[in-house]
């Protein structure tokens, strides 16, 4: 079953989403990887989509949020309401209560509503007034930003960012993806056709099985290595932080154990390297003044390239 | 990896491979695979160490080694790693 989950979670998403089967791939892994994911795109590349697609594959609990700059942490966790029969406060629990969570457009919420997400992302709960609230599992949260935005947005700064598993850039179609989704009537976009491929029980023992996924003493040597490359990259303000590489090694586990094998190895690591270190890493000013950097990206794939991995 | 020296050092075993293919060296390409799997296998996993696929590997590390010599490459390459 584990060999075919991937490819029953993309043909499942082809039906809706055309082109986007590393995506799909990408966020299958990221969810079994306990993580979260900030995908990144202009408007209209179906990010959306992809994420309520995803969340109809995986038989969980879907939520979206649209985040504005006048919302509040309340509106996301929830509040303590009066409850005028028992004459005492309930707490009310809002929509972050859920498995799969949408936040669009994260980086239009003001700090205080980002940092109040970011909190439940890394503690999977939420605390108003003293009154702590385990959040359902899985939980997963599935962002979306559009990068060249300048005006009425709040950057994710640097420690945030550093809580998402995963940052997927989510560029245009190629030309023949282009003509697929032209050809297609666009309202042929509904994602109630999608079939759930995984129950809500079974992920949950999918998810524990990929923590038993073997990484050897060989495959964690490789990792710490990178990590003292990329902070020792002259072109880098910030190298790769020891939460990057725990999560790094927790994407190939997932990997491992989607290929149907029980060990990770170093390819397992490469291919997801970029999507994981590429938005925890600085570019250094000087480097980018002095044309030897412009995208942080290519350093990772170029210290990648550099760094003998154990064969 | 010594027989492929245009190889960044961080490639792995799956990446030189894959190179391979794409440039149609001619290798029994279904054992090649089933050799890596099995080493990689023993490499990463903890599995028993077999041979399996071992002759088709040295016979994959000839032809590389005629077609890097015959690209010019003097003395780079000549052995498998």
């Amino acid at each position: 079953m584990e060999m075919e989950l991937r490819e029953r979670v993309q043909e499942q998403i082809r039906t809706v989403v055309i082109g986007r089967e590393r995506e799909a791939e990408l966020l299958l892994v990221a969810l079994l990887a306990r993580g979260h994911v900030l995908l990144e795109g202009v408007p209209g590349v179906s990010k959306t989509v992809l994420a309520r697609s995803f969340a109809r594959c995986m038989g969980v609990e879907f939520k979206r949020i649209q985040f504005t700059p006048d919302m509040l942490p309340m509106d996301m966790v929830g509040g303590f309401v009066f409850n005028m029969k028992d004459r005492e406060f309930d707490f009310r629990k809002g929509p972050v209560f859920t498995n799969l969570l949408l936040a669009d457009e994260i980086n239009r919420a003001p700090p205080k509503v980002q940092s109040a997400l970011l909190e439940a992302m890394q503690e999977f709960q939420v605390t108003v007034e003293g009154h702590t609230e385990a959040l359902p599992k899985p939980f997963m949260v599935i962002a979306t930003q559009n990068p060249q935005e300048f005006h009425g947005v709040y950057p994710l700064p640097e420690n945030q960012l550093d809580r998402f598993l995963m940052r997927v850039n989510m560029g245009y179609p190629d030309q023949a993806t282009e003509v697929a989704l032209l050809r297609r009537n666009l309202e042929d976009m509904d994602t109630e056709k999608i079939q759930e491929v995984v129950s809500a029980e079974e992920l949950s023992k999918i998810m524990e099985q990929v923590t038993k996924v073997q990484v050897s003493p060989e495959i964690i040597d490789y990792l710490a290595t990178i990590a003292k490359e990329s902070r020792g990259e002259t072109r880098l303000s910030l190298g790769a932080s020891p939460r990057a590489m725990v999560h790094l090694s927790h994407c190939a586990r997932a990997i491992a154990y989607l290929d149907g094998r029980g060990y990770v190895t170093p390819d397992d690591i490469k291919r997801v390297s970029v999507e994981v270190l590429g938005h925890r890493v600085k570019l250094d000013q000087s480097a980018v003044l002095t044309g030897k950097a412009n995208d942080p990206e290519q350093v990772v794939r170029e210290i990648f390239a550099k760094v003998k991995p154990p064969r | 990896m010594v027989s492929m020296p245009w190889l960044p050092a961080g490639s792995t075993w799956e990446e030189a491979f894959e190179q391979l293919k794409e440039a149609r060296v001619k290798a029994d390409w279904v054992k090649v695979d089933g050799a890596l799997s099995a080493y990689e296998a023993y490499r990463y996993g903890g599995s028993p160490a077999t041979v399996a696929g071992k002759d088709d590997v040295v016979a994959l590390a000839h032809v590389i080694q005629k077609r890097v010599i015959g690209n010019g490459a003097k003395g780079k390459g000549t052995r498998a790693d």
